[in-house]
């Protein structure tokens, strides 16, 4: 075996020699670990422009429907409860003006499905799987570049609409941005907006295809809510208090809603982790 | 190093793989031939753990595949054509895999040289060809300078160069020791790249040899005759317990008896002979053949009507072409 030095080799058929594994042995890799897993995602993650379509959507609707949403609120016509504790008028502003997240939960719903649903599709869960052949690390990877994304996108976010919100309310009513209730609903939406993500994601492991996940998605998220709403029996009057939009309501309010605070994190919680941890296990026992 | 042992993969009812076993070792390309739906591709995913074993066990390099520290490093593999995402560049794509595994940013620009994909790295994979796609593959399948190689129908969609690029690069990395097997449902493809051959049909183990092996195990083999009172030789062939073709006019193929008697009867009689030749049974018939046969034994389909008589492969496709 001849050692010699590696080259690039540009023409059509490539001479064997870059591939003298014994003789001329480059430094051995370093072997897959959870981190690299992560580091892997992330790139994953931030080379697909559809990635940054959808944060860039869900930012724009988010603060499109607070503005909206505070113009028609501060209209003196509206009906609004009046004389909250800290606002001139309404109250509570900072409600109202997080309420306009519940579209973009949806599009980031949908981010985390693509995140699995995507490389079903593409056929790139196959070398996914095979760089990474006990699986549950690929879980862990995705779970947690997703929330290193969108924790601080979803602060980003749900500030923005309030700031905005802000400004449109003009002399209707002010946010107390020093109030720490303020922040803690500001907290409560952005574990609204993470959990429905997660949720996408896991619902991705489970069915494997954009187009089911996204089905469920929408189904638990959007219409569920009301066609249960119309219903009066306590256990889906229950149900319908549980679901990820009511919990994400009562937490992103100062004025609290339907559902304990507390009751309210470990419902979303529950959303986002078991659906996750179904697929893991799924993805775990199935073929790929 | 591949060994697999009574692998067997079912599907509800259906057996894709049926109690399959194999050893693929170092050093030559060994090709995986077998009609297409004959369990190839659910195979090579059983090897590199994607699809789960009914039964039975496979081992790579010494291990479970699953097994391995570094899993890139030990198997390379291309299986479908792009198993890539579309929107991804072909670069952000080995770079993810590369980071999976610690394996540094230089290997990727290496192998992205190395399949002539240079130019359209930074492209995004959906817009590439299906030659495009499948050089990305092989540069999936040699990032992480893996010991063994396994490409499934990796010339499918290649232009002539192509086909001819592969064939280099797999018998290079042959002879550089490295396990490369490679599946097809073209026997002349691997006719031309490999030494050794798993040949598989419906799922069953229909040999596993090497090339020149096979080729002499084709027994009765034709022997072609041309005379010009063909008829009346074919006559004394048939009462003498051989099986007789009319090829053309002038020309019969005969089965169940030597050259060496052919010429004999031939002689006594005084039948003018212009050729008398045993046909050399080529690969491509002979793994029809033995295809062929595995089709027959577990489907049951119709007689073709191919004369009575035992008739291995090579003869039974010189009856067709006469009938």
């Amino acid at each position: 075996m001849s050692t010699q030095t590696s080259g690039t080799v540009a023409d059509a058929v490539p001479s064997p020699r870059e591939h003298h594994r014994h003789a001329a042995p480059r430094s051995a890799p370093a072997g897959a670990s959870l981190s690299r897993a992560v580091l892997s995602e992330w790139t994953k993650l931030r080379s697909l422009r559809s990635t940054w379509w959808t944060l860039v959507i869900a930012l724009g609707l988010a603060v499109g429907f607070a503005a909206l949403l505070a113009a028609v609120v501060s209209n003196p016509d509206a009906q609004q409860p009046q004389g909250g504790p800290g606002a001139n008028g309404l109250a509570d502003p900072v409600g109202i003006a997080l309420a306009s997240s519940t579209f973009s939960t949806l599009v980031l719903g949908v981010l985390g499905a693509l995140v699995v649903a995507g490389e079903y599709a593409t056929g790139s869960i196959s070398s996914s799987l095979m760089a990474l052949p006990r699986r549950w690390p690929l879980v862990v990877a995705k779970v947690s570049v997703l929330l290193a994304l969108l924790v601080p996108f979803a602060l980003v976010l749900s500030t923005a609409c309030l700031w905005v919100a802000g400004l449109v309310y003009g002399d209707a009513a002010t946010i107390d941005w020093a109030s720490s209730d303020t922040w803690l609903a500001v907290l409560g939406n952005c574990a609204y907006l993470v959990a429905v993500a997660l949720l996408g994601m896991g619902l991705g492991l489970l069915f494997r295809t954009t187009a089911a996940a996204i089905t469920v998605l929408a189904a638990v998220v959007f219409v569920a809510p009301p066609l249960l709403g119309l219903v009066t029996w306590d256990w889906v009057v229950a149900i319908n208090d549980h679901l990820p939009g009511a919990a994400g309501t009562s937490l992103a309010s100062t004025t609290g809603g339907t559902l304990s605070s507390l009751d309210a994190w470990l419902t979303l919680l529950g959303w986002a982790a078991v659906p996750v941890l179904a697929g893991a296990l799924v993805l775990q026992r199935r073929d790929a | 190093m591949i060994e697999a042992q009574h692998l067997v993969k079912r599907y509800g009812a259906k057996t894709a793989v049926d109690d399959l076993s194999f050893t693929v070792s170092p050093g030559h390309v060994t090709g995986f031939l077998g009609p297409n739906g004959a369990g190839k591709s659910t195979t090579m995913r059983m090897v590199v753990g994607l699809d789960r074993p009914t039964s039975g066990t496979v081992v790579v390099n010494g291990k479970p595949y699953a097994e391995h520290r570094t899993p890139l490093a030990e198997v390379g593999t291309l299986l479908e054509a792009k198993a890539v995402h579309k929107g991804r560049s072909a670069h952000d794509h080995l770079l993810a895999l590369a980071q999976s595994q610690g394996i540094g940013r230089a290997r990727v620009a290496e192998v992205i040289d190395l399949v002539g994909l240079h130019d359209v790295a930074r492209k995004r994979a959906g817009g590439f060809s299906l030659g495009m796609g499948q050089r990305l593959g092989i540069a999936s399948a040699l990032l992480g300078d893996p010991a063994t190689i396994i490409l499934d129908e990796p010339v499918n969609g290649l232009d002539p160069d192509g086909v001819l690029w592969i064939r280099t690069l797999l018998r290079g990395l042959a002879a550089e020791g490295r396990t490369v097997f490679v599946s097809s449902h073209l026997m002349s493809e691997m006719a031309l790249t490999a030494e050794r051959l798993v040949i598989v049909g419906r799922g069953r183990l229909l040999a596993d040899t090497t090339v020149e092996d096979l080729i002499s195990s084709a027994s009765d083999r034709p022997v072609v005759v041309h005379s010009p009172q063909a008829g009346e030789l074919g006559r004394l062939l048939v009462s003498a317990g051989a099986t007789v073709t009319d090829v053309e006019v002038g020309e019969l193929s005969v089965t169940g008896t030597t050259a060496a008697r052919i010429g004999e009867v031939a002689a006594e009689r005084g039948i003018v002979l212009h050729e008398l030749h045993t046909e050399r049974a080529s690969l491509e018939q002979v793994y029809m053949a033995l295809t062929r046969d595995s089709r027959e034994y577990t489907t049951d389909e119709p007689g073709t009507g191919a004369p009575t008589g035992a008739s291995t492969g090579a003869t039974s496709q010189q009856q067709e072409v006469a009938a």
